[in-house]
């Protein structure tokens, strides 16, 4: 729950930045931002402390607490995912640092001639520093929920702290009118066994792998940039990364196209205005076709209406003669006679 | 106060129909117009929060509040019966709540003719007031009735481009002819029962003391359920949703789907036929998983911001669908908070598309892109609202998707639970895939058409007033969700058959804590997944 | 001798001054000079009505009359009929004192034709000899016929009443057939007498067959299929204001007759001539809203929904006496109520010579007489059966009715058929709120450029002007607005009176059986 803090943050921090270099989402193109944007900057470090999990801040605790409870899961399994969540909160906290150091640190890679000119003359205070031209801190109406968001996702662990270090956790139970999962899931956790101590080791355990990706982002990106690329620029594993897995291209190929060329042509075309529209047309087709034929009745001959009425009266005299008939002889007894008497 | 809590209702529903009077005799000069609407729907909202305020003190024993019973027309015996339960009393506060918004999102954008507007406008709110009150058979279906009517004149006559008439037509048969059956339900329950008192049906109800084969129970139960559906809509009945929000105007759009059919379901179809339903429920889950996925990939390939807007309006709905008929604790109460959720976070992206539309003339957004930078404001708002509307964490629609899908996965109506849980929840990413897409192309992309020609203001004073209270509703309903659902609570455990009892200490609630602990698993996975859609 | 004296004289007393107040007029007409308007006449006429409807009310105090040698019947159930008769009648006058202004309108015939026809229907209404019946039926037909083609100098009108009459004394012959074959069978033409006979007599197919005949006879009348065919043309080519009394007022008159027939005198037969009356209810109601969906004529629009509403209230002849009685005698009020509003809008909007007929013309109607548009639609939404209008409640009467005897499928398919019908009727209101061709604005810089004017507006000013002076037919609409509406909001104390009054004519034993019924053994 308190993920929503800093990933909002983030979200937020970033727009932030984004806004500051007036739309310039490349990160290798940032750089040495914190001078320009010093509001930005603490929240989004708070952001990035609070996601990679370091204590005393929010991540910690709800990463920690998520770990735990994986760890401490009846299976085998368990153990499994407790490892595989150790290893990405390391990486979480790895890219995280990244970005940070890419971003405010470092040389500055932005070129004024590159950024829109939307915001060319706001600075105007701040001539002597052409270079920095149109570079800023945003609005105090983006900064003022990153503040917020930046001390909540601070402090917003707290409420969270497990009784192994002594708090109570508030949040748990903070939603328990909801979820009364929680409470039963933690007793059921009790019951199994699942020391204080163990949650502390764990806890340490986390502690130690986001400091790794702290210390793996300071050394690749701060105090020697561009040593992992060239180190390990051949290898094909970097390349990998650096393509992002090729995830993205096969997302494309193997999900986003066929998922719009089937909402387009499957959804849409066929069911959308095929089925659920069609179903209706079909419904007020057939009935304006009833409707066109009972207009055909009306043909404005004075002796065709008498033939109406007169066939009319005929078909009532027959019913009527035909169902007397049927009451008083055992001959058609058998047939339908009254269509809507269900007494 | 007691003496307000006993006619607290009726005048809530004489209020705008009072407003709506004096409109129409009001002449339509200057802005006299809106701000009498304005002043109504104020007064109106106003006195729907006394029924939040006072809810407990005023309950009955038999679980309504603010009851108000009188006879109306003796034979039949109809009584002018009116109370709220835990839901309704939401549902008529956020009526209440929306209905100044939709007015103020009104103020410029209705030009011409605002007598009628205005008129119409109040009169649907009193009628869909009137349809969350009532608690006589026959009144209901006649505010149920009589909510269809302002509504299609207001398509018909504010529509936006020419297929208005139809579209207004083809909304009123869509309701009607269902509704049609569902008298012929209502007669056959009267009939069978001698009353159209809810409470007493109710009451018959949990005593299985309804006469009539149980055949006829089933007819009658289909009758009433496929009035809803086609209402609410459930999926492949909503050929008329998308027609009808892109032509009505946003103020009549805020209001159109979702709530009444959802209600009633809940009140009725589950209230009096609980047999029934459970027995249906499986279909009702599947159609809910599809239409979730089924309205976030057509949403995904719209071009139009009303069209995509509607499909969304579908997959969100269907989220209730699937909620509330997985029949578990969870997922009715996440399915009775995301009703509440998508007036809010739906009626805040219909106030935010109406704005744009007021300013570019298009909600085309192949002619829109690149507003970014010229509507700080506005972008920063749509974002929140798409935010909530994904259901980012800690905003209300989280609570609501995330007490849904773990509903569903625990459901043990469906065969395949955990089947048409995994399908909903690609629902999510699909649906955060469409809404940033939708702000990427309008707020990010290049320069279009539109957006090059014209110039225009970030939001104005007024805008900003009918969207904050929104945005603070995000986080207010998605911190503050148990004040909420602590009302919804009571109609879901009587709905579920369980009772309150102490967390998790017998045996049995040790077997659905593991039950719990997958869902809780599941759902997590779910969140996940769904941040790496937010992520791209 | 004095005493029934009396009784004939007091049981027929509306009918004697609606008559006295017609022959009145007839001499007035020629004293007026030729130039001269025709007014005053029809304010003699309104007057008479009113003490007609007032004396009317008053016998109710007096208790059940029978007077005649018993072959007229005064009781809470005509009176109920009279009065709505009597009312649809002042409505209509009020509404024609300016449609039918004018020189060489001959508008005094027409206030007198009026006066007649009332007479006959009024007498159709209390009566309970088939030959009495027989009598008011002529009566009020041949006066409608006359007034069918009261726009002389136009030949659809002159041809809707030559084919009106035709088709009607051929519908009439039937009629007579079955009083003759009921003679037949029964040895007597008095319902009383009827009644019980009936069970003894010798010959039931022979009254089989009277009933039948009786029902095409009256099911002429009401226009219910499939008897209907006359009526698109003859309410096409009559005028406004008379369509929209003869669509109401000789149908609750035959209605009264009918109920009366079959239920006190023909009651041994009931499930027979159920059956028939479901078959032909639910034709009526198909045929009636399906033609009524491509029409593109309003007032042909209007003659096909009122071949539906027939089906609605037939239905209600399925149900048990007292309520089918009550549900019908209801029904035919509302309708009433809603039908002579809708005509009398008609006649405001399209003017005597009737240039604006089709629905288009309607388009655009609520921007310039926002007022008119308003009742029109709130009629047409009576008629589609939406809550809080009169219409409503009869639908929810009939067919509550109806399935209390258990026919679900024929409610079923008689709400269905509303669904159905509300296509056409909501075309027609959505067209008067929509602009020609617009879009609708969106800005206000847009929108003050785009102000209707004459051109956009597909609505031609022509008659709608004058009619907005038209202070008579204004207080009539007022009233038939008031009526819907109140029969829609408190339909509880005209129900109650039809309630008593179907009491009054249901035969004896069936009054309890209404309270009797048993809830288990409906399926």
């Amino acid at each position: 729950m308190t993920q929503a803090f800093f990933k909002a943050l983030l979200f937020l921090a970033a727009g932030s930045v984004i806004h500051a270099l007036s739309g310039e989402q490349d990160m290798r193109k940032m750089g040495g931002m914190w001078r320009r944007t010093p509001v930005t900057f603490w929240t989004m470090t708070a952001g990035v402390i609070a996601i990679a999990g370091v204590p005393p801040f929010a991540g910690f605790f709800s990463k920690d607490e998520i770990l735990y409870r994986t760890f401490a899961s009846p299976s085998h399994l368990g153990l499994l995912l407790w490892a595989i969540g150790l290893l990405t909160a390391g990486l979480t906290s790895f890219y995280m640092f990244r970005l940070w150091f890419k971003t405010f640190f470092g040389a500055e890679r932005f070129h004024e001639s590159d950024l829109g000119q939307v915001h060319a003359g706001e600075n105007e205070h701040d001539e002597g520093q052409a270079h920095a031209h149109g570079v800023h801190e945003s609005p105090w109406v983006m900064l003022l929920p990153l503040v917020v968001l930046g001390v909540l996702s601070l402090v917003g662990g707290w409420v969270g702290i497990p009784q192994a270090l002594g708090g109570a956790n508030h949040f748990e139970h903070f939603l328990d009118p909801v979820f009364a999962s929680t409470a039963m899931q933690e007793n059921a956790l009790n019951a199994d066994g699942v020391s204080h101590r163990l949650e502390l080791s764990l806890a340490l355990a986390s502690v130690v792998t986001a400091l790794l990706g702290f210390a793996a982002a300071y050394v690749f990106y701060y105090k020697k940039p561009g040593t992992l690329g060239q180190r390990t620029a051949g290898s094909g594993l970097y390349r990998l990364v650096a393509a992002k897995y090729y995830v993205d291209e096969i997302y494309q190929a193997f999900i986003v196209t066929p998922v719009y060329f089937a909402s387009r042509m499957l959804l849409i075309w066929a069911i959308d205005s095929g089925l659920v529209n069609g179903t209706g047309a079909a419904a007020a087709w057939l009935t304006r076709t009833a409707g066109e034929g009972t207009r055909r009745m009306q043909s404005g001959n004075l002796r065709s209406y008498a033939g109406w009425l007169a066939g009319g009266a005929a078909a009532v005299l027959l019913l009527m003669t035909y169902t007397s008939l049927a009451r008083h002889s055992t001959l058609v007894q058998h047939l339908p006679v009254n269509l809507f008497d269900h007494r | 106060m007691n003496s307000v809590n006993g006619i607290v209702l009726t005048l809530i529903l004489l209020t705008p129909l009072a407003g709506a009077v004096l409109l129409a005799l009001l002449p339509d000069r200057g802005r006299i117009q809106q701000w009498t609407a304005l002043a109504v729907t104020l007064v109106t909202f106003a006195l729907t929060l006394h029924l939040p305020a006072y809810f407990h003190g005023a309950q009955g024993s038999n679980g309504f509040a603010f009851e108000q019973s009188r006879p109306w027309i003796p034979a039949p015996l109809i009584r002018y019966h009116l109370g709220v339960d835990g839901l309704s009393m939401w549902l008529i506060v956020l009526s209440g709540l929306l209905a100044p918004l939709g007015v103020l999102a009104s103020w410029n954008a209705i030009s011409t003719r605002r007598k009628l507007f205005y008129t119409l406008f109040l009169l649907q709110q009193v009628a869909m007031l009137g349809v969350f009150a009532s608690l006589d058979l026959f009144l209901y279906y006649a505010f149920w009735e009589l909510a269809l009517v302002p509504m299609t004149i207001l398509i018909a006559t504010f529509g936006r481009t020419e297929q208005r008439r139809r579209a207004a037509i083809k909304y009123f048969l869509y309701a009607f002819i269902p509704s049609a059956l569902l008298l012929v339900g209502i007669l056959w329950l009267y009939t069978a029962t001698g009353t159209f008192q809810v409470p007493r049906l109710l009451a018959m109800t949990a005593q299985h003391a309804i006469p009539g084969s149980s055949h006829a129970m089933w007819l009658a139960s289909l009758a009433f359920l496929f009035a809803f559906a086609v209402k609410v809509p459930i999926f492949p009945l909503h050929g008329w949703l998308s027609d009808a929000i892109s032509e009505a105007p946003t103020a009549a759009v805020m209001v159109l789907a979702g709530k009444l059919g959802l209600y009633s379901i809940l009140r009725f179809s589950f209230g009096i036929f609980p047999e029934q339903s459970r027995h249906i429920a499986p279909l009702f889950i599947i159609l809910g998983a599809i239409g979730i996925v089924y309205g976030a990939c057509t949403a995904l390939v719209q071009d139009d911001l009303k069209r995509m807007a509607a499909y969304s309006t579908l997959g969100h709905l269907s989220f209730c669908t699937l909620g509330i008929f997985s029949f578990t604790l969870a997922g009715l109460d996440g399915g009775m908070y995301q009703i509440l959720n998508h007036g809010i976070s739906g009626g805040a992206l219909f106030l935010l598309m109406g704005f744009l539309y007021e300013r570019y003339g298009t909600y085309d957004m192949r002619n829109l892109g690149g507003l970014a930078g010229r509507l700080p404001w506005m972008v920063t708002l749509f974002i929140v609202t798409a935010l909530s509307n994904v259901g980012l964490p800690m905003l209300n629609s989280f609570v609501g998707e995330f007490l849904v899908l773990s509903g569903s996965a625990q459901t043990t109506l469906s065969r395949h639970p955990m089947l048409w849980t995994a399908v909903a929840t690609t629902g999510v990413i699909f649906s955060a895939a469409y809404l940033l897409t939708m702000i990427q192309r309008v707020f990010y992309a290049d320069l279009g058409h539109a957006s090059v020609q014209r110039t225009a203001p970030d939001l104005s004073a007024r805008e900003h007033m009918a969207l904050w209270p929104l945005a603070l509703l995000f986080v207010v309903m998605g911190v503050c969700s148990p004040y909420f659902t602590r009302t919804l609570d009571v109609l879901s455990r009587q709905y579920t058959g369980t009772t309150m009892q102490p967390t998790g200490t017998t045996a049995s609630a040790d077997r659905s804590g593991i039950e719990l602990v997958q869902a809780t698993q599941l759902t997590t996975r779910a969140v996940q997944l769904r941040d790496k859609g937010d992520r791209r | 001798m004095l005493q029934t004296m009396s009784n004939n004289l007091l049981a027929l007393l509306p009918e004697y001054i609606l008559t006295v107040t017609g022959v009145v007029i007839m001499l007035l007409e020629p004293v007026l000079p030729a130039h001269r308007s025709r007014r005053p006449l029809g304010w003699v006429s309104i007057a008479g009505m009113a003490a007609a409807i007032g004396v009317s009310f008053w016998q109710l105090q007096l208790g059940i009359m029978t007077a005649f040698s018993n072959s007229v019947r005064v009781d809470s159930y005509s009176v109920f009929f009279q009065v709505v008769i009597g009312l649809t009648a002042v409505a209509t006058l009020l509404s024609s004192l300016h449609f039918f202004d004018g020189p060489k309108s001959n508008a005094g015939e027409f206030y007198v034709l009026v006066c007649f026809g009332t007479v006959g229907m009024m007498l159709m209404s209390c009566s309970t000899e088939l030959l009495m019946v027989f009598v008011g039926l002529e009566i009020s037909s041949i006066a409608t016929y006359i007034m069918a083609g009261f726009r002389k100098n136009q030949a659809s009108s002159t041809e809707s009443s030559l084919k009106y009459f035709l088709l009607g004394s051929f519908a009439t012959a039937f009629f007579l057939y079955g009083i003759a074959l009921t003679f037949g069978a029964t040895g007597s033409t008095n319902l009383s007498v009827i009644a019980g006979a009936l069970s003894s007599t010798q010959t039931p197919v022979l009254a089989i067959l009277a009933v039948a005949m009786i029902i095409i006879g009256i099911g002429f009348k009401v226009s219910a299929a499939p008897f209907h065919v006359w009526t698109p043309d003859v309410y096409q080519g009559a005028p406004a204001p008379v369509v929209g009394f003869m669509s109401t007022a000789p149908k609750a008159a035959a209605f009264a007759v009918l109920l009366r027939i079959l239920f006190s005198g023909y009651a041994v037969y009931e499930p027979r001539w159920q059956s028939l009356l479901a078959i032909i209810s639910v034709l009526s109601m198909c045929i009636g809203n399906l033609g009524a969906l491509s029409q593109r004529d309003v007032k042909r629009m209007l003659a096909y929904s009122s071949i539906a509403h027939a089906g609605y209230l037939i239905a209600a002849f399925t149900a048990l006496p007292t309520d089918g009685i009550a549900a019908a005698a209801f029904y035919s009020a509302s309708y009433a109520a809603t039908n002579v509003g809708a005509f009398i809008v008609i006649s405001m909007v399209s003017g005597r010579e009737e240039r604006l007929r089709s629905g288009e013309d309607y388009t655009g109607l609520a921007l310039r007489h926002p007022g008119l548009a308003a009742a029109f639609s709130f009629f047409l939404l009576s008629m589609i059966g939406i809550p809080f209008t009169a219409g409503f409640f009869g639908k929810f009467y009939v067919f509550t009715a109806v399935m209390q005897t258990g026919h679900t499928k024929l409610a079923i398919i008689g709400l269905l058929n509303s669904g159905v019908a509300c296509f056409y009727y909501l075309r027609l209101i959505v067209r008067m709120y929509s602009r020609q061709g617009a879009v609708a604005a969106f800005t206000a810089e847009q929108s003050t450029a785009r102000l209707p004017s004459s051109q956009q507006v597909g609505f031609v000013e022509t008659h709608a002007i004058e009619a907005g002076r038209d202070v008579p037919a204004l207080l009539a609409l007022a009233g038939a607005l008031m009526a819907t509406l109140w029969l829609g909001v408190a339909p509880g104390r005209v129900l109650s009176l039809a309630q008593t009054a179907a009491v009054a004519t249901a035969p004896v034993g069936t009054a309890t059986q209404h309270t009797a019924y048993d809830p288990a053994a409906l399926r």
